[in-house]
Order: structure tokens, then C-alpha cells, then sequence
């Protein structure tokens, strides 16, 4: 499923559940969750190998 | 006495010159005062604290001595369970509730002596950073009372700051202790995630939630995390050193674009103090920060749903309208996005970590606003119109994501509220972040 996809899907169910603010908030998660997607982890790998300090 | 610490305190009960009941009874009086306007109390235990007072003269009297905390009333947030008492989480769907099993926090306070007075208001289920939704009404802010308290640990900061408590434990997922100690000019510490069990806690998101006192001083604050830690220590952090040769690193980026023009002064006036006192402050930088939000909102919702799942479908009107709605977003949340969250949580966690490598704390403002009036919902910052749900995060979140130790210590006012600062610590040094912290305080005493 696409992320256009899920939204359009959100934003259909959110409308017969009778929660006005939650259309709204939908609109926020979609922006935020294109952030969380379009930004580039992968420097991940990077950091942790000049890291020796990091423990999880 | 609002200003009096838990070690004077404890002094003056040892040498005969003030008892556990006097302390009872002036906390009691503040809130028969105070209380009906500010709304920081939903239970107020007073037969209980009257009888452990006087249980604990006795006991003092007697040579029976438990340490600092013994016969200091301290307050709780109301999502923690008091075996006999109602855990309201100070919402509807909570009505009919009575704790079973005091939890783990409480079993070490009152092991240490300290005396229960009553439990706090907060942002109902402590899903929320301005302590306005709660079943009981809005919490108000001591200096004004039209403003915002702060939340989700409202009711805690109000009682800390008023004298109706002499501290208090409160939690923190994104900011739910640092917001309102800095909203209501109290001490308010987030220690290193794990140090104190939540067991007994009602969770929000329990990757996120942290267990922590509000404090007059941060003395206190260290005397209490000792307690609620493992075990009990009767020292306060050495201040001696002060701050001489200290490292101060300061992530300008992201964290000061967006804030208040008096908050920010306030802030530079502290830079400078810090300079003066032989601090040596450095410009750092979270190369991912801005990425908090969209890492923290993918978490927190996620995890919040899980637990609040079966009474969103049975009792989903019983909720604040706008808690249920951002509850319900929650479910909205894929899997995929949810574990890339922590994907990206981890990156932070390395690059805090980072920053940290090379200083001993990192300092930052700890709300970018000062706090606003009840019930307004969008405020405009550096000529940008945000959330004040999001702007209240902006600065405390991050720390959350990442487990690091933080704490937010009061540096002045704008406007006649109280601006707190934050300092960082490294992880698994919240003691080493008390010291620097108490010495801090000193230095912004001066």
C-alpha cells in the first residue's frame, strides 16, 4: 500500500467514525509519516562504526 | 517555606525546631488555600498524612530515623497506584477504580518514611502537555491563573511550587515533568530510562515513560531519585567544584530556530553566566533533530493505542474529546512506519551520544514558549504559527526517544511566568547530571 493509498483510506474510515478532530490529526500523521519516510537513515551505519562508546 | 529544602527541613525535624505534623498541616493549610483555584489535588489524603505524621515523630523521637525523607509530605501523580485509593488518571473511564498494591515507586517512599498527601491532577492519562483536559478541570498556573500549568504532571508542578507538597512524583514520556517544572518554576527531573520502575504506573507509551520527582531545589531532586532508584543514600551532589572547566554543549540548531524572543534572551543571559562562572560552552549539533517529531509521534501514538485499545471500543465516549482523537490516531499507525521510527530512534540515541562524547551536559531552554492561556491551542512563534502541543514538545521529546537524563532547572521570567532551562546528561549518569545541575543552580543564584 502506497502512502497515498493509506491516507485516502484513513481519511474515508475517519469520517464514519464520528471523532471530529480525528480527520485532522489524520492529515498531521500523514504529513509526519512522509517525513519519517523520506528522510535518509541509512547514515546509520556510518555513525555507528566511528561510535565504539554506543551500547544498547 | 515553599522555598525550604528537604535537607533544612529534615534538619530542623532532627534538632526539635519543627515536626512531621507541622509540615502536614502547612501543606494542608496550602491547599485549603490555594487549592479550590488551582485545581492541583484530586485526592487529598489528609487523615493518612495526619496519622503517618504523627507516626513518624514517634519514630524520629525515638531514634527510629529513616533518612531525609522521613516525615516529609511528597505528592503523587494520579497515575499511580496507592493501595485503597483510586487511580483516576484523571479520567472517566477510570470511575469505580481502587489499587490493590501500592506501586513499586510508592513501596520506596514509603520504605524511606515519606508521607503520601494526596494524589495530582494531570492531562488525562497523561496524553497531553498543557494539564487542560482532565475530567476534574484544567490545572492552573500559581503565577497566573488563566495560563497553562504545563503537562501532563500539572497538578505536581502546582503543588511543588505552592507548598502544598514539598515534592512530588510525576512521569515523563515527552516532556510530562519538564514542561510544568519549567511552566510553574520548580525543579523537574527525567532520569536515564530504567532507572525507576513504573511498575504500579498506568503507561502511556511504556518505551517512553520515565518516573521522576519536581522538586524545589535540585538537591531534592537528587535525595528522591536516590530513594525511588535502588536504594537510599543521605547526601546531597557536591556543589564545591562548581562549574570551572566544565563542558556546556549547546545544539543551536533546530532547538533555537523556533523560540520565543524572551525565552531566547533568557537563554543567551544564561550562555553568559556559564561563560563567567569558567563554564566553557560549545556550539553542537543532533544532525537528525528535526526528525524528532515525526520518530517520536510514529512511537508514542503507536504504543498509546496498544494499551488503550479495549477502552476506546468500549468506553470511548468516557474520554476528553481530543485525548480519544489522538488515542484513535493511533491505530492508524502501520507497522512498517512504526518500526522505522526506531530505526531513526536508534541514529538519535547515537547522535546524542555524540554530542555528549565531548561535553559533560548539553544545555537547551526547556519549553521554547512561555506558557500559554488556558485553552488556546495555536500560537505564533518568530512570525511561525504552530501547535502549542507541538511547540511544548519541540525541545524535551527528543530525550525521551533517546533515554538520556534530563532536567529542567528554573532561570528567571518572561512576562511574570517562570522560563526553566534544560540540561542533558549522558545515559546512565543521572547522579553525575544532579551534581552538575545543583552547581548550575548555584550559579544562577548568584
Amino acid at each position: 500500500m502506497t502512502l497515498t493509498e493509506w491516507y485516502e483510506h484513513a481519511r474515508r474510515d475517519a469520517e464514519h467514525r464520528d471523532i471530529p478532530e480525528l480527520e485532522v490529526l489524520i492529515e498531521m500523521l500523514h504529513r509526519e509519516t512522509m517525513v519519517l519516510r523520506q528522510t535518509d537513515w541509512a547514515v546509520c551505519g556510518t555513525l555507528n562504526r566511528d561510535n565504539n562508546n554506543f551500547d544498547t | 517555606m515553599t522555598q525550604t529544602s528537604i535537607q533544612t527541613l529534615a534538619k530542623d525535624i532532627r534538632k526539635g525546631h519543627l515536626t512531621s505534623r507541622d509540615l502536614v498541616e502547612q501543606c494542608l493549610a496550602s491547599i485549603t488555600e490555594r487549592d479550590p483555584v488551582l485545581n492541583a489535588f484530586i485526592t487529598v489524603l489528609a487523615d493518612d498524612a495526619r496519622k503517618q505524621a504523627h507516626e513518624a515523630d514517634t519514630e524520629i523521637s525515638r531514634g527510629n530515623d529513616r533518612g531525609l525523607l522521613h516525615g516529609v509530605p511528597i505528592s503523587l501523580k494520579d497515575i499511580i497506584d496507592i493501595s485503597g485509593t483510586a487511580t483516576s488518571a484523571a479520567s472517566r473511564v477510570r470511575n469505580g477504580h481502587c489499587a490493590t498494591t501500592d506501586a513499586a515507586v510508592v513501596t520506596r517512599l514509603r520504605e524511606a518514611g515519606a508521607i503520601v498527601i494526596g494524589k495530582c491532577n494531570l492531562h488525562e492519562f497523561a496524553f497531553g502537555t498543557t494539564g487542560a483536559d482532565s475530567a476534574f478541570g484544567p490545572t492552573r498556573n500559581p503565577y497566573a491563573e488563566d495560563h497553562i500549568a504545563g503537562g501532563s504532571s500539572s497538578g505536581s508542578a502546582v503543588s511543588v511550587a505552592t507548598g502544598m507538597a514539598v515534592a512530588s512524583i510525576g512521569t515523563d514520556t515527552g516532556g510530562s515533568i519538564r514542561i510544568p517544572a519549567s511552566a510553574c518554576g520548580v525543579v523537574g527531573l527525567k532520569p536515564t530510562f530504567g532507572d525507576v520502575s513504573a511498575d504500579g504506573i498506568i503507561p502511556l507509551a511504556p518505551s517512553l515513560d520515565h518516573v521522576g520527582p519536581l522538586t524545589r531545589v535540585v538537591a531534592d531532586a537528587a535525595i528522591i531519585h536516590q530513594v525511588i532508584k535502588d536504594h537510599r543514600i543521605d547526601k546531597t551532589p557536591a556543589s564545591a567544584a562548581g562549574l570551572h572547566q566544565k563542558h556546556i554543549g549547546v545544539p543551536r540548531r533546530y532547538f533555537l530556530d523556533n523560540i520565543d524572543a524572551a525565552v531566547g534572551e533568557l537563554f543567551e543571559c544564561t550562555v553568559r553566566r556559564l561563560d563567567a562562572a569558567g563554564g566553557h560552552v560549545t556550539d553542537v549539533d543532533i544532525p537528525h533533530a528535526a526528525d524528532t517529531p515525526s520518530v517520536y509521534l510514529h512511537t508514542q501514538l503507536s504504543e498509546a493505542a496498544t494499551y488503550h485499545r479495549p477502552m476506546l471500543e468500549t468506553k470511548g465516549e468516557a474520554y476528553c474529546p481530543s485525548v480519544r482523537a489522538r488515542l484513535e490516531l493511533g491505530r492508524y499507525v502501520l507497522a512498517e512506519d512504526y518500526l522505522l521510527a526506531q530505526r531513526g530512534r536508534e541514529i538519535l540515541r547515537q547522535e546524542v551520544d555524540a554530542a555528549l562524547a565531548e561535553t559533560d551536559a548539553l544545555l537547551l531552554p526547556t519549553l521554547p514558549i512561555i506558557p500559554p492561556k488556558i485553552g488556546v491551542t495555536m500560537t505564533e512563534v518568530g512570525g511561525k504559527r504552530d501547535s502549542v502541543r507541538a511547540l511544548t514538545l519541540r525541545l524535551t521529546q527528543l530525550f525521551d526517544l533517546t533515554g538520556h537524563p534530563a532536567i529542567s532547572v528554573p532561570c528567571g521570567t518572561a512576562e511574570g511566568l517562570p522560563v526553566g532551562m534544560q540540561l542533558v546528561g549522558r545515559r546512565n549518569e543521572t547522579e553525575e547530571l544532579l551534581t552538575l545541575a545543583s552547581q548550575f543552580e548555584d550559579v544562577m543564584r548568584d
